[in-house]
């Protein structure tokens, strides 16, 4: 629900993305040495920018004070002065670089096309949708409440560390499901609580639409760059992305689930009964619902990584202009970020960077190895400085069953692969097993072609990586449209490993929409290659790191 | 420019706006439902009018509001179970991980707190702990290995929970409906040289915060 320290939050942590943003391009602009790569950012991009950057800066700023103390012991009118003075030195230098004639971008000339403005109205409808909606339901979810938002009550009451982290392993004990799970979430549920001196977790929810909004900006920056149908196309991609609002259908048959959908669940059960679940029990048709507008880390992860990558991946591409040494130092920040939100935050940022190095090696080389380590070196420096807070104590955290790091050695993963599981029963009552890798690789070929989850993109981006693979497996240069690419492909990798070696059931953590919800945070990235491979200067933009002019109407 | 990228461009649109029919159709339902169901109402209140949210249901609740009110602000709560009402419990039965969060910052404690905080996986072997190893249903039921550890696991128990303080004890049901009649509220008390769980009245602790021995 939208209170007024939930405006107050949103002020302090865009005020301070500013601040932020302004300074590292101050600090690592160098107007001399800027190249045919130095691009202006826009409004829409700076906004985002600020936003995600604000993100993670509070929660790094947050963590780390909770190595210190408890956060309730904030006096709520520090939390006042400092969000309004963030706000304002946010409005003062958002207003200045924006309105600098040299930062405007240069405009889309192209004439507003019918299907273009009816598309732009249905993406805004959507992305209005989803403020509404993370601002009018109270965070209800399992993981959400359990995972995530009670990380925040003890970042706030105890501090980073206190015996409701540690104290699990002994006859007695505190419960606290997933310790390891890093607190960024929590820190932006802290960052509420301060001003208003207590916890107002669903005074939090409102914000996380603004990783939907920021990554559409983002979206919409660098698409833009391509035409403005190439944009509105991405922007649609994401904004109609059905996994931002739910996972589930409200019956398991898709065509009864997409009646639901469309006239409502009590319409679809007057008309087709009740549901049968997998108990054989009969049930009530469900309202559709899902984890990623409700407060778990992937939403936030899922933005932050990728728009964190994708500025890396342009930085690299580009040499050591000025305006590169900005990007890299922006995405690492984003990057590290995506680590205080998720664990898989830190598992992507060696993805990422050996994304970065394929693109970069298969391309003819622009850079000497030496220098692309110098170049990929700075946003790891600053990713790892960002989630230090976390990194600094995750070791002492007890893992609680899920230490994958340990799991993950080849004799793991070959016992894995040999492996069988159950996954259901046979009619004669025995359980009936399969082979764990065929169980994983079902669960990733369901993920993908779920359509009620995420309509087309997957198939989408699986026909573009097979209608570029020449682009994709020797680029001219190394562009970020490729390393994204690569990206994509090694996280699939990484989570399909560590499926392989997850002590769950595979078949119950399937229930839970997984894998979907661990693609999920490669799907901007995938948005974006898949728009950039449909743009009218397609070529340029999926093998140039330098985009071609939009095209003359 | 060629022709074929653009029309795939528009082809994709026009694609992801059909496809887009879904989430709008969503966002309608979502928005009737919150102006008939929820809009105006408090957070409370809008929680109790949501179904198929274990934490939400008003018994719980209304358990949870007034056991938070009734316990000293600095108290630990022992949280364990004393009976096994579904056979094959799932997730929506751990009422220990919903009253740790809901009566927060009072800290709350179970046994076994590795196999509490894990994954559905090590659900059954928290149970096996509470219930065979550690009897707290009372039931002195267990295979023999359970009984052999039980005496030395009781100790270390009440050891942990001296060194942490912790002088109440609710024990509920693991069952998917909350039971509030089969909630059970104990409190560690001292007499004279002896020492141990008292059993209070629940009732009237929730009512007032009276302490009346049962």
């Amino acid at each position: 629900m939208i209170e007024w320290v939930t405006c107050v939050a949103l002020g302090a942590l865009w005020g301070l993305g500013w601040i932020v943003l302004a300074s590292v391009e101050a600090w690592r602009s160098d107007a001399a040495s800027e190249t045919r790569f130095s691009r202006s950012r826009g409004a829409i991009e700076s906004h985002s920018l600020a936003v995600l950057l604000g993100i993670t800066t509070w929660a790094f700023g947050l963590i780390a004070l909770g190595h210190v103390m408890a956060l309730d012991r904030l006096p709520p009118a520090l939390g006042w002065i400092v969000a309004g003075a963030c706000s304002l030195a946010g409005a003062w230098l958002a207003w200045t670089h924006v309105h600098k004639p040299e930062a405007l971008p240069a405009p889309a000339r192209e004439p507003w096309t019918a299907l273009d403005g009816f598309a732009m109205a249905i993406a805004l409808l959507l992305l209005g949708f989803a403020v509404f909606y993370a601002s009018t339901m109270p965070v209800h979810i399992f993981d959400p409440v359990f995972h995530f938002a009670f990380k925040s009550k003890l970042l706030y009451h105890e501090g980073l560390m206190g015996p409701g982290w540690t104290d699990v392993e002994g006859p007695i004990g505190r419960v606290i499901t997933h310790p390891d799970y890093p607190p960024g979430v929590g820190a932006l549920e802290a960052l509420v609580a301060w001003p208003k001196g207590q916890l107002a977790i669903h005074a939090a929810r409102p914000l996380f639409s603004l990783f939907v909004l920021a990554t559409a900006g983002f979206l919409w920056s660098r698409l833009a760059e391509h035409g403005r149908r190439t944009a509105i196309l991405g922007v649609l991609l994401w904004a109609s992305l059905p996994f931002l609002f739910y996972s589930r259908l409200p019956h398991p048959d898709w065509a009864k689930g997409y009646f639901g959908l469309l006239f409502g669940s009590a319409a679809g059960e007057a008309r087709y009964g009740s549901v049968l679940d997998e108990d054989g029990v009969l049930g009530r048709w469900t309202e559709p619902d899902g984890w990623t507008l409700d407060g778990a880390g992937d939403l936030p992860l899922a933005a932050l990584f990728s728009v964190g990558a994708w500025l890396v991946f342009a930085a690299l591409a580009r040499g050591r202009s000025g305006h590169s040494k900005v990007e890299s130092v922006l995405g690492g920040l984003l990057l590290g970020g995506g680590a205080l939100m998720k664990n898989e935050g830190l598992a992507l940022l060696p993805v990422a960077l050996f994304a970065a190095a394929i693109a970069g090696l298969l391309a003819p080389k622009i850079h000497t190895l030496k220098s692309w380590l110098q170049d990929a070196a700075v946003p790891l420096a600053f990713a790892l400085v960002v989630a230090s807070p976390w990194l600094l104590v995750r070791g002492q955290v007890p893992t609680i069953g899920e230490d994958y790091p340990s799991r993950l050695s080849p004799a793991g993963l070959v016992e894995a692969v040999r492996s069988e599981q159950a996954v259901g029963f046979l009619p004669s009552g025995e359980p009936e097993t399969e082979a764990v890798p065929r169980i994983v690789a079902n669960g990733f070929a369901e993920a993908v072609t779920h359509v009620p989850r995420f309509g087309l993109l997957w198939l989408a981006l699986l026909i573009t990586i097979v209608m570029r693979w020449r682009t994709t497996l020797r680029p001219l240069e190394p562009t970020p449209a490729t390393a994204a690419t690569w990206a994509i492909l090694g996280a699939f990798a990484l989570y399909a490993l560590v499926l392989l070696v997850t002590p769950w059931n595979l078949t119950a953590l399937f229930k839970t929409a997984i894998p979907d919800r661990l693609i999920f945070h490669v799907a901007p990235l995938a948005i974006l290659v898949v728009a950039m491979a449909l743009a009218p200067n397609s070529a340029s933009a999926l093998e140039s790191a330098d985009p071609a002019p939009n095209p003359k109407p | 420019m060629s022709q074929a990228p653009a029309r795939g461009l528009t082809g994709a649109l026009i694609v992801t706006l059909v496809l887009s029919i879904a989430p709008l159709s969503f966002a309608v339902q979502y928005a009737r439902s919150y102006f008939r169901d929820r809009a105006g109402k408090s957070i409370e209140g809008q929680e109790l009018a949501m179904r198929g949210v274990p934490w939400f249901k008003p018994e719980y609740k209304n358990v949870v509001r007034r056991l938070a009110q009734a316990l000293p602000p600095d108290a630990g709560i022992l949280i364990e179970p004393n009976a096994l009402f579904d056979s094959n419990p799932g997730g929506r039965t751990r009422w220990f991980l919903y009253l740790s969060n809901d009566l927060y910052p009072h800290r709350v404690y179970v046994h076994g707190p590795k196999w509490a905080s894990g994954t559905l996986v090590d659900y059954p072997e928290w149970i096996r702990l509470n219930l065979d190893e550690l009897d707290t249903d009372g039931s002195g039921l267990a295979d023999l290995g359970a009984i052999l550890h039980r005496e030395d696991a009781q100790r270390a128990a009440t050891a942990a929970l001296r060194e942490r303080g912790v002088d109440w004890k609710l024990s509920y049901p693991i069952s998917t409906r909350f039971r509030v009649k089969d909630l059970a509220l104990s409190q560690w008390q001292t007499k004279g040289d002896s020492e141990g769980w008292v059993r209070i009245d629940l009732d009237a602790f929730l009512k007032s915060g009276e302490v009346r021995v049962l």
